[in-house]
C-alpha cells in the first residue's frame, strides 16, 4: 500500500487535533474547580493555565488549519499513535507545576502511565500532594481507559465509519452494539452503575477503616477509577494497605477484574446472558491461565517461605490478579516484592505479560491472541501426526462460534512477537542501565503491558534512558502496536513516493 | 589540672557516646524497610511523619511516611495519643513522632501486613499548617496565558465570522 497524504487531508487531521485540545482544555476545568472548592490555591492556577494553554494551541491549530474533507481512513491510525503523544504531553503540565517531579519528563512519565491505565509513578513526596492534582492523576486513567478520547472523536469526526475507523486504530476494533454512539452510551451507562455501586463500597468502608470524610469520598472514587480502569495509581504512598482493609482489597480484587473483561461480556452480563459469560473463550482463558499461575506461585511461595494459610491467599492471590488484569495495585511493599523466591517473580511477570481480555483497558498480549495461538499450535500438531486426514478447521467462541482463520492467526502472532520482543528489548536496556535482568524484565513487561507493578526500578532516579524506554513502551502498549506499525509505514510509504 | 577542663575531658566523651548511640537507636523507616529481616520481630525506635490515623474498634493505625517510604502502626486503644492529632497532607507538615515497639515484616495478627506494634509513642515535634501562598510566577504565568487565549479567541472568533459572511455573499 503506497499512500501519500494531500494536504487537505493532514489539514484536516492538524483541525481535529486542535479541536481535541480544545477538548482537553475543558476537562482541566473540572480539578480546576476541586482545587477552588478546596482552597488548593498553586494547584488551582496550575490548573487554569494548562487550561488556557490547551485552549491557545487549540484554536491556533483550527486557524492555521481549516477543516477540509474528511481524512483518509488509512490517515486514523497516524492520527491515533499521534494523539497519545499529544494528550499526555498536556496532560503532564498539571503534573509537572506542581512542583511534585523532578522535571518535565518525569511528570510526562507519569502522565503517559496515567492515561495508557500503567500505574508506574516517578512523583515525588505523593503523600503531601495536593488532593485536586492527586484526582487530576486518577482522572486521566479514567479518561484514557473509557476512551473519553475516543468518545470525543466520534463527535469531532463528521460520519460514523471515521469514528469506528479510530477505534480499531486504538485497538478496540469490537463494536457492541452497530453503531459507535450507542456504544459509547452503553460502555457509559454500564460504568456509571458501576462507579456508583463500587465507589459507594469503598467510601463505606474507608469510614469504617477509620479515614476522614473528605479523606474516603475522595479516595473512594480514586480507588474507583485506577482499579475499574486497570490503572494502578494509588492516592498515598502505602498503595492499598494504606486502608489496612480487607474488604478494600477485596473490592478493588472484583473491580479489576470486571474491568479486564471484554466490554462485550459486560453486554451479556447485563442482559443475564450468563451462557456466555461462561463459554467464552476469553473467560475460560482466564480461568485457566489464573488458575495455573496461583497455583505455581503459591506452591513456590510455600516452599521457600513460611506463610499462613490467609496470609497466602491474600499475597499470592491479589499479586496475581492484580498483575493479570493489569491493574498494578498492591497490598505488599516493594522490599517485601523483592523478598520474594526468584520463580514467584516471574510467575507474577508471566501474568502481568499475558494480560486480561481484549477490548478492555488491560494491556499486554491478552487472552484471546494467547488462546488462538494455542489453539493454532493445537491444529498444526494434530496436521503433523495425522497427515492424511482431511483438515478440521479450528473452532472457538466469542459472542458467537467463529472458524480459526489462517489471516487471523498472522495478525495474531504479528502483535505477540512485537509484545515479547518489547517486553525482553526493555529488560535488555535495563540491564545495560546496571539492574539485575530479572526486576529489568519484570519492571518492563510492568510498562509495556500496561499493569504498573514494580520492583522498585520505577523512580525519579532512574537513569533517564529507561524513563523514555518505559514510556515509549507503555505508549506503544496502549495502542497494541497495530497502529504505530501502520503509522510508520504509512509514514515510510509517503517517503518513498 | 584544672577541676574543669577534668571534667570536660571525661565529659565530652561521655556526653559524644549518649548522644551516638541515642542517634543510632532511632531508625528512619527506609534502614527499617532495607533490612526487615534483620529487624524481623525485634524491638525498634523510629522517628517519621504521621500520614494518617485510622481509629478503629481495637486500637488505631497511625501510617506513618518519610521520603516516600511509608509503614503502619498499630497502637492499642491503652496507649494515649490523643496529642497526635495532625496528620500530613497538602497543607499540613504532619507530626513528627518517635514510635518503640516490636517490628514485623510479616504480622500474624494483621494477614500479613508489614508493620509495627507499638508499646511507647512520643511527640518529637508538633505538625504545622503550611500557610499557602500564591507564587508571584504562577499569577503572571496564569494572566500572560489569559491574554493570550483572548486573543487568540478573538482572532478565531473574526475568521469564523468572515467566512460566514463570505458564504451568505456567494
Ligand atoms: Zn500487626
Amino acid at each position: 500500500m503506497i499512500f501519500s497524504p494531500t494536504k487537505d487531508d493532514l489539514s484536516s487531521l492538524l483541525n481535529i487535533l486542535g479541536k481535541l485540545l480544545c477538548f482537553l482544555g475543558l476537562l482541566l476545568l473540572i480539578p480546576a474547580a476541586i482545587a477552588r472548592l478546596l482552597a488548593e490555591l498553586n494547584p488551582f492556577y496550575d490548573f487554569i493555565t494548562t487550561f488556557f494553554i490547551c485552549e491557545c494551541a487549540g484554536l491556533i491549530l483550527l486557524i492555521i488549519f481549516p477543516f477540509k474533507k474528511e481524512p483518509d481512513y488509512s490517515l486514523a491510525f497516524l492520527l491515533v499513535a499521534f494523539l497519545w503523544l499529544l494528550i499526555p504531553f498536556f496532560g503532564a503540565l498539571p503534573l509537572w507545576f506542581s512542583g511534585h517531579f523532578a522535571g518535565f519528563l518525569d511528570a510526562f512519565f507519569d502522565s503517559m502511565s496515567g492515561f495508557a491505565t500503567t500505574g508506574l509513578s516517578v512523583i515525588q513526596d505523593l503523600d503531601h500532594l495536593a488532593l485536586s492534582v492527586n484526582f487530576w492523576r486518577h482522572f486521566i486513567m479514567f479518561l484514557g481507559g473509557q476512551g473519553i478520547i475516543i468518545v470525543a472523536l466520534s463527535f469531532v469526526a463528521k460520519t460514523p465509519a471515521y469514528g469506528l475507523g479510530l477505534y480499531v486504530g486504538e485497538a478496540r476494533e469490537e463494536k457492541i452494539l452497530p453503531n459507535i454512539i450507542s456504544t459509547a452510551r452503553f460502555i457509559w451507562t454500564v460504568s456509571l452503575l458501576y462507579f456508583i455501586l463500587g465507589s459507594s463500597v469503598l467510601f463505606a468502608e474507608a469510614l469504617r477503616a477509620g479515614l476522614s470524610f473528605k479523606k474516603a469520598l475522595f479516595h473512594s472514587v480514586f480507588l474507583f477509577m485506577a482499579a475499574f480502569d486497570t490503572g494502578g495509581f494509588t492516592p498515598q504512598s502505602m498503595n492499598v494497605s494504606y486502608y489496612h482493609s480487607l474488604t478494600i482489597e477485596l473490592t478493588t480484587v472484583v473491580l479489576m477484574i470486571l474491568g479486564s473483561f471484554n466490554f462485550n461480556l459486560h453486554y451479556f452480563l447485563w442482559m443475564r446472558r450468563k451462557k456466555e459469560v461462561i463459554e467464552n473463550i476469553e473467560t475460560r482463558t482466564f480461568l485457566v491461565t489464573f488458575s495455573l499461575l496461583f497455583l505455581v506461585l503459591n506452591i513456590d511461595l510455600l516452599s521457600k517461605m513460611n506463610l499462613s494459610f490467609i496470609e497466602l491467599f491474600r499475597k499470592g492471590f491479589y499479586q496475581v490478579i492484580t498483575a493479570h488484569t493489569g491493574c498494578g495495585f498492591s497490598n505488599i511493599s516493594i522490599s517485601q516484592l523483592k523478598a520474594w523466591p526468584k520463580g514467584a517473580l516471574i510467575f507474577i511477570t508471566l501474568a502481568m505479560g499475558l494480560g486480561g481480555g481484549i477490548g478492555s483497558t488491560t494491556g499486554g498480549i491478552k487472552l484471546m491472541r494467547l488462546a488462538l495461538l494455542g489453539k493454532a499450535v493445537v491444529s498444526e500438531v494434530k496436521s503433523w501426526i495425522f497427515p492424511l486426514r482431511v483438515r478440521v478447521y479450528e473452532k472457538y467462541h466469542h459472542l458467537q462460534d467463529m472458524i480459526l482463520e489462517d489471516k487471523r492467526i498472522r495478525l495474531v502472532f504479528i502483535v505477540f512477537f512485537f509484545y515479547i520482543a518489547s517486553y525482553f528489548l526493555g529488560a535488555v536496556i535495563g540491564v545495560f542501565c546496571g539492574y539485575p535482568f530479572l526486576e529489568s524484565l519484570f519492571e518492563s513487561t510492568s510498562a509495556c503491558a500496561n499493569v504498573g507493578l514494580s520492583v522498585g526500578i520505577t523512580s525519579s532516579s532512574m537513569p533517564v534512558a529507561l524513563k523514555i524506554t518505559y514510556i515509549i513502551q507503555m505508549w506503544a502498549g496502549r495502542l497494541e502496536f497495530v497502529s504505530i506499525i501502520a503509522a510508520m509505514g504509512l509514514i515510510f510509504s509517503s517517503f518513498k513516493k | 589540672m584544672n577541676i574543669m577542663v577534668r571534667i570536660f575531658m571525661v565529659g565530652l566523651p561521655l556526653f559524644l557516646l549518649a548522644s551516638f548511640s541515642g542517634i543510632a537507636q532511632t531508625l528512619s523507616l527506609e534502614q527499617l524497610l532495607d533490612s526487615a529481616q534483620a529487624y524481623d520481630n525485634k524491638e525498634i525506635d523510629v522517628q517519621a511523619e504521621v500520614l494518617d490515623k485510622l481509629t478503629q474498634e481495637k486500637g488505631y493505625w497511625l501510617n506513618l511516611g518519610d521520603k516516600g517510604v511509608s509503614l503502619g502502626v498499630w497502637v492499642d486503644k491503652e496507649i494515649e495519643i490523643s496529642n497526635i492529632a495532625r496528620p500530613g497532607s497538602y497543607a499540613i507538615n504532619g507530626d513528627i513522632i518517635r514510635i518503640q515497639g516490636v517490628f514485623h515484616s510479616s504480622c500474624k495478627e494483621h494477614l500479613g501486613q508489614t508493620d509495627i506494634h507499638a508499646y511507647r509513642i512520643s511527640l518529637v515535634e508538633e505538625g504545622s499548617l503550611r500557610k499557602e501562598r500564591v507564587l508571584p510566577h504562577k499569577k503572571f504565568f496564569a494572566i500572560a496565558w489569559l491574554v493570550s487565549f483572548l486573543v487568540i479567541l478573538g482572532v478565531y472568533s473574526a475568521k469564523e465570522l468572515l467566512e460566514k459572511s463570505k458564504r451568505r455573499s456567494q
